[in-house]
């Protein structure tokens, strides 16, 4: 389940980086925006402002250049002809040196002029009849000269008409200074045309004449549409009046702006009109008939009054950024999109392999319980018995472990051993359950370590392709004498407790299980004596490491055992429970690299040795059988069985006899063996009295005088090769001592 | 244990078999009354099947010994196995009987 929470875990923190990595995107994909978007105005406005001064130097150039060639023909044709200024131009002749040149003159200035100017399309010069008059115009005098595409025409506009109230010449005259007018339709070539009108002033300021030029408009408007500074950016020129002197559309010529509505013109009227009417450049953005946004920048020709103005819509100036915002945007759903998907199949994948662990996380519990109950309880071990106190404790490091431990008692002997396969988890513990089973079938059969050991050696060998092993000790405890025969397969050594001493067992040096095949197993023999214990365990234990790597060492384990024992943890699992709490003290924090195994064994003495009688003589009886088994455990020879017989009858008989005044009174046997000697206790709460020291009989003496008492203790004396005798919490102990050997 | 006895004249056979110990002691005093009455005799007492023979015994010996000693008989142990022997060897009973 731990698994499972796990990938939810990931799941979160997963959602959580695309939460926080989408914002971040998003956030740092708006500010780049914004900042191209700056750049992007930034650059535009430079760039409309660039084209928008390129077009308006032009015509301004143009304008000027016909306004300073009038004023070259005019003061070098008709006198002394002063230009006041540029803005208010009006020019004033000295009447006394008017030079009143001949009409015939007058027309070759006049087609000469177009010919140097070639911007010009018209030139016309009137004269008040006070100042020129010749017989055809009597009433003034007109002269006009019009060049339509190298088509010259002269005309005299004293002889057609009242030229004094057309524009060109009513306009100069009436505003006393030269004069750009609005463009109009010249009606005689039909062009759109600007008129520049000179005022010719005496120096009275009385009106002597008015020069007018016209000027082809055309020439602006093929400058303004050969500028576009974005796509779909159109260049209008206005007039004083607002109506268009250049736009793309040619019928709009001449036609107002709100006539052509093409903006919001409130608006334009509140931003832009008044700019214009001042002369003053700017921009502004407004919105079109179809909903678009429109920049409207605008500047003006002071010379003429006209404002040029380029429109642009948004879209096409922004278009880069919104192709790149669409793009972007694109790209970043697709990337969700991508990444959704690849996250939902990583999912299910996860999940899949989460379910089939899982699933397998089961089975290996499952396996592990099965092991587990393969292992004897060390619970309450064998509560039936007061000489044998064990116990296991196995901790694996995975799921399931390569230790083993196991015993069971057979024919009054314990069959134990404790054991660890070579590599860890699954493939450790199949081979342990193999050589678990092995020791248990073999042990019923045999009850020589050695040969027991080899047995499973041979079966272990057999098909073992992986070369796994399994290092062993097995030991066959035999409970009636505390004979130990065991074994040791490359296991480490275990530790015996004899008395006070701890010291590691003498053990041969055979190969680990499945290694050799015909290995010649060697097996060694100990006595247990009564509190003796054997503690085994695996490298598990002296290896196990802390967070710094150290280990825990066998001399941890010595000194901890010594600990565990002193600190009266009289029972195997009192032991055990304190080597556990040794061993993870040591281990603090830090992952347990092998598994624990331990196995200890608390041997109380023979139980089957020990006889407990009252002072009674036919209790005697009882001594025999027990002393039956006594040799047979003991491998005691027949020969010696007589002597001890009589030596411990006669011993008992003697406390029998003699310890107690009263009746039913106990008395216990119990044999050992220490080393050669086979030692009988003999154990009374009676009257103290030293055997030792009693008077021995006289053996010279002849039949008459012979004590009849007496022999029993002498015949104790004789047999036994030690006889001790001790006072002891108010009894007698008479220890026997015999060899057996 | 038990204790045959066959009288024979001035011999009386008696034949042992089994544990002569303290437990059987009584029944032996009992047993070996025939051999106490008859100590003018020559007790003769086939050990051959005497498997055991503690001091409880050797004491009812030693009574047996010293009654043929005052009635004027005598006893003489045959076939004992050698622990038996041993036994008589070492209590210094060996002086005491005849052995054959």
């Amino acid at each position: 389940m731990n698994k499972i929470l796990g990938i939810r875990n990931l799941i979160n923190i997963s959602l959580a980086v695309m939460l926080i990595g989408g914002i971040v995107f998003a956030s740092g994909f708006g500010i780049c925006l914004y900042l191209a978007q700056q750049e992007v105005s930034r650059e535009a406005d430079m760039k409309i402002e660039t084209n928008i001064d390129y077009i308006q130097s032009y015509v301004d150039g143009q304008l000027q250049r016909v306004e300073d060639a009038a004023y070259t023909l005019l003061s070098t044709r008709f006198g002394n002809a002063v230009r006041e200024n540029d803005s208010t131009a009006r020019v004033v002749i000295d009447y006394d040196t008017f030079k009143r040149p001949s009409p015939q003159e007058i027309f070759m200035m006049l087609n000469k002029f177009l010919d140097v100017n070639p911007q010009a399309c018209g030139i016309a010069v009137g004269l008040e009849s006070e100042v020129y008059s010749t017989p055809d115009q009597p009433n003034g005098f007109a002269a006009y000269v019009t060049n339509v595409g190298g088509q010259k025409e002269q005309l005299s506009l004293g002889a057609i008409h009242n030229f004094r109230e057309k524009a060109w010449y009513r306009n100069a005259k009436v505003a006393g200074k030269a004069m750009w007018s609005n463009p109009f339709r010249e009606t005689s070539h039909g062009k759109v045309v600007t008129c520049y009108s000179i005022p010719l002033l005496d120096n009275n300021n009385n009106l002597l004449g008015v020069l007018a030029i016209d000027i082809d408009t055309e020439a602006f408007r093929n400058k303004c549409n050969a500028v576009s500074p974005f796509p779909n950016s159109v260049v209008t020129m206005t007039d004083r009046n607002f109506r268009f002197v250049a736009h793309p559309d040619t019928s709009l010529l001449l036609m107002n702006v709100e006539q052509v509505a093409r903006y919001d013109t409130s608006d334009f009227n509140d931003s832009v009109k008044g700019m214009m009417l001042a002369h003053k450049s700017g921009h502004h953005t407004m919105r079109n008939s179809q909903g678009d946004d429109i920049l409207f920048y605008f500047t003006s020709i002071k010379r003429s009054g006209w404002t040029i103005a380029i429109e642009c819509p948004e879209a096409s100036v922004f278009g880069n950024i919104d192709r790149m915002r669409r793009d972007t945007i694109f790209i970043a759903l697709v990337s969700i999109l991508i990444m959704i998907v690849c996250f939902v199949w990583l999912f299910r994948r996860l999940q899949g392999v989460a379910l089939s662990k899982a699933g397998m996380e089961r089975e290996l519990e499952i396996a592990s319980g099965i092991q587990r109950g393969m292992l004897p309880d060390s619970s309450t071990p064998f509560p039936q018995r007061d000489d044998l106190d064990v116990c296991g404790y196995i901790n694996p490091a995975k799921s399931v472990g390569g230790d083993l431990y196991d015993y069971f008692i057979r024919d009054n002997r314990l069959y134990f051993c404790i054991g660890d396969v070579s590599g860890k988890g699954v493939p450790a513990s199949l081979f342990m359950a193999v050589v678990h089973t092995l020791f248990r079938n073999l042990s019923l059969h045999d009850d020589n370590p050695a040969s027991i050991m080899s047995s499973m050696n041979e079966a272990l060998c057999r098909g073992n392709k992986h070369n796994m092993f399994c290092t062993m000790y097995m030991g066959v405890l035999n409970l009636s004498t505390g004979n130990l025969l065991y074994c040791n397969a490359g296991h480490c050594a275990p530790i015996l407790r004899h008395g006070e001493n701890l010291a590691t067992l003498d053990v041969s040096i055979n190969i680990a299980l499945g290694v050799i095949e015909g290995f010649p197993y060697k097996g060694q023999e100990i006595n247990l004596s009564t509190g003796d214990a054997v503690f085994l365990y695996t490298d598990g234990v002296t290896e196990a490491e802390n967070e710094t790597k150290e280990l825990y060492g066998d001399k941890q384990v010595i000194s901890a055992l010594r600990y565990a024992f002193m600190k009266a943890h009289q029972t195997a699992s009192g032991v055990i429970d304190a080597m556990v709490n040794s061993i993870s003290r040591h281990v603090g924090e830090a992952v347990q690299s092998d598994d624990i195994t331990m196995l200890m064994i608390s041997y109380s003495g023979p139980s089957n040795h020990a006889l407990r009688i009252v002072n009674d003589v036919n209790e005697v009886t009882k001594l025999t059988p027990w002393l039956e088994t006594v040799i047979a455990d003991y491998k005691i020879p027949q020969d010696k069985a007589f002597n001890l017989n009589l030596a411990i009858e006669e011993a008992v008989v003697n406390v029998i006899s003699y310890a107690y005044d009263n009746k039913e009174q106990p008395i216990n046997i119990a044999a050992t063996r220490e080393g050669k000697d086979l030692v009988v206790t003999i154990t009374d709460n009676g009257k103290a009295f030293d055997p030792t020291k009693a008077e021995r009989p006289n053996l010279n003496l002849p039949v008459e005088e012979r004590p009849i008492g007496g022999l029993g203790i002498m015949l104790v004396n004789k047999i036994a090769s030690k006889v001790e005798y001790r006072r002891e919490n108010e009894s007698n102990k008479l220890s026997l001592y015999f060899n057996i050997k | 244990m038990t204790l045959l006895i066959t009288p024979a004249g001035d011999t009386i056979n008696a034949v042992i078999s089994g544990r002569l110990d303290t437990a059987n002691s009584q029944l032996f005093a009992v047993e070996m009354q025939p051999l106490m009455d008859g100590a003018d005799k020559h007790i003769v007492l086939d050990c051959s099947k005497l498997e055991f023979v503690s001091s409880s015994g050797l004491r009812l010996l030693l009574t047996l010994r010293k009654q043929t000693i005052a009635m004027g008989g005598d006893v003489t142990i045959k076939n004992a196995i050698p622990e038996v022997m041993q036994v008589f060897t070492i209590t210094g009973f060996f002086s005491l009987f005849k052995f054959e």
